[in-house]
């Protein structure tokens, strides 16, 4: 028995998560530190920049394929804003593509085995979220003045209601933020630790003797990881169409 | 000649057209089930840091004052008003795009339409 728990032991699930410092021995995490979270996230950036720079270098009229993989992502993010975000949001298109971007590359980057999921920390998630949030505002601070706070009046309740639904409204507004950053840290986080899960289930079953019955566990790693890459495209999606919906809240105050 | 000409370029066009038809890409399929899920992942998790949120700083609030029950209480009920009041607009925002199905519509607050690949 006790075995077999050290063997299950050796696949842990929340391992993958630490954040390391890739030179050095092992020292502290600081500021400037490189650690394996910082060197996942340029190299998601990286490939952005290599699907949107390198890939379209041609510039054809016949786009070549990965060239028309760029054009894909630009058009569908672009759709997007437009009909999200309504009219004269299109001058925030490079800030949603840009979020979009690096949150489908880090997340599909994550994907490959023994790599770095850094959408799985509310360190990264967190700091896009209040980007989002603190920019948003301020637009609508910027094109409405200070009759942005009529967004947080409801005018169609009863009156001696209003007040109150405000207070609900404002409130509901701060959590917006929280929301939409434990959405990709969360779906990231338990996607990546239920895989690992199964994965140790695999190893605890073949080296505890039941073989045959570890392709239980082989096969649902295998529906786990379909679904994951599916989760990984769709919370990018969502992070972004959130951020359209919350910047055509901004631009036309419903 | 004239008239064979104009006749000529009008079955051209309505052959044009033909291909185009043709050729346009269908809408893509919707997986309506996952779409679903989707949502209601949402909708939790809107309700799940209303709360959170609500309680957090209720609780901080008392901590610091001193007040210990007064502030949690009211400010987590509040989180929970808040969102209930996101999860009606989220359902609001399913309903208007099942019913309406029109995403350039100005009105229509919200992810409409398109569910990518």
């Amino acid at each position: 028995m006790a075995s077999e728990e050290h063997q299950g032991s050796f696949i842990h699930p929340m391992e993958q998560f630490i954040v390391k410092p890739l030179f050095g021995d092992g020292g502290d995490v600081g500021t400037l530190t490189i650690t394996n979270a910082a060197l996942w996230m340029l190299l998601s950036v990286a490939a952005v920049a290599a699907l949107t720079i390198w890939g379209t270098r041609g510039r054809a009229l016949v786009p070549s394929r990965i060239q028309s993989v760029a054009e894909l992502m630009y058009g569908f993010v672009r759709n997007m804003v437009e009909e999200v975000a309504g009219k004269g949001s299109m001058a925030y298109f490079p800030y949603i593509f840009t979020l979009f971007a690096f949150i489908l590359g880090a997340n599909m980057l994550s994907m490959i085995p023994m790599s770095f999921a850094p959408t799985a920390h509310f360190a990264i998630t967190v700091p896009l979220a209040l980007a989002v949030f603190i920019s948003v505002t301020a637009i609508g601070f910027i094109k409405h003045g200070i009759g942005f706070l009529g967004f947080f009046w409801p005018k169609e309740a009863p009156g001696w209601l209003r007040p109150f639904l405000c207070l609900v409204e404002i409130f509901s507004y701060f959590t917006r933020p929280v929301s939409h950053s434990i959405r990709l840290g969360a779906n990231i986080l338990a996607g990546h630790a239920v895989l690992k899960v199964f994965a140790g289930l695999f190893a605890m079953m073949v080296f505890g003797g039941l073989g045959a019955l570890a392709v239980l566990p082989l096969a649902m790693m295998v529906a786990m990881t379909a679904l994951e890459v599916l989760v990984a495209f769709l919370q990018a999606y969502v992070f972004a169409i959130l951020t359209c919906v919350y910047l055509h809240d901004a631009l036309h105050m419903h | 000649m004239d008239e064979d000409a104009a006749r000529k370029l009008e079955a051209l066009r309505r052959r044009i057209e033909a291909a185009r038809k043709a050729q346009k890409p269908k809408p893509p399929v919707r997986r309506r089930g996952f779409q679903g899920a989707e949502l209601a992942w949402r909708m939790i998790i809107d309700l799940a840091s209303g709360i959170g949120l609500g309680f957090g700083m209720g609780y901080g609030l008392d901590s610091l004052i001193g007040t210990l029950p007064v502030f949690t209480i009211l400010l987590t009920l509040l989180g929970f008003a808040a969102g209930l009041r996101v999860m009606k607009r989220s359902a609001d925002e399913y309903q208007h795009r099942q019913a309406g199905e029109s995403p350039a519509e100005d009105e229509a607050d919200g992810p409409s339409g398109r569910d990518g690949g």
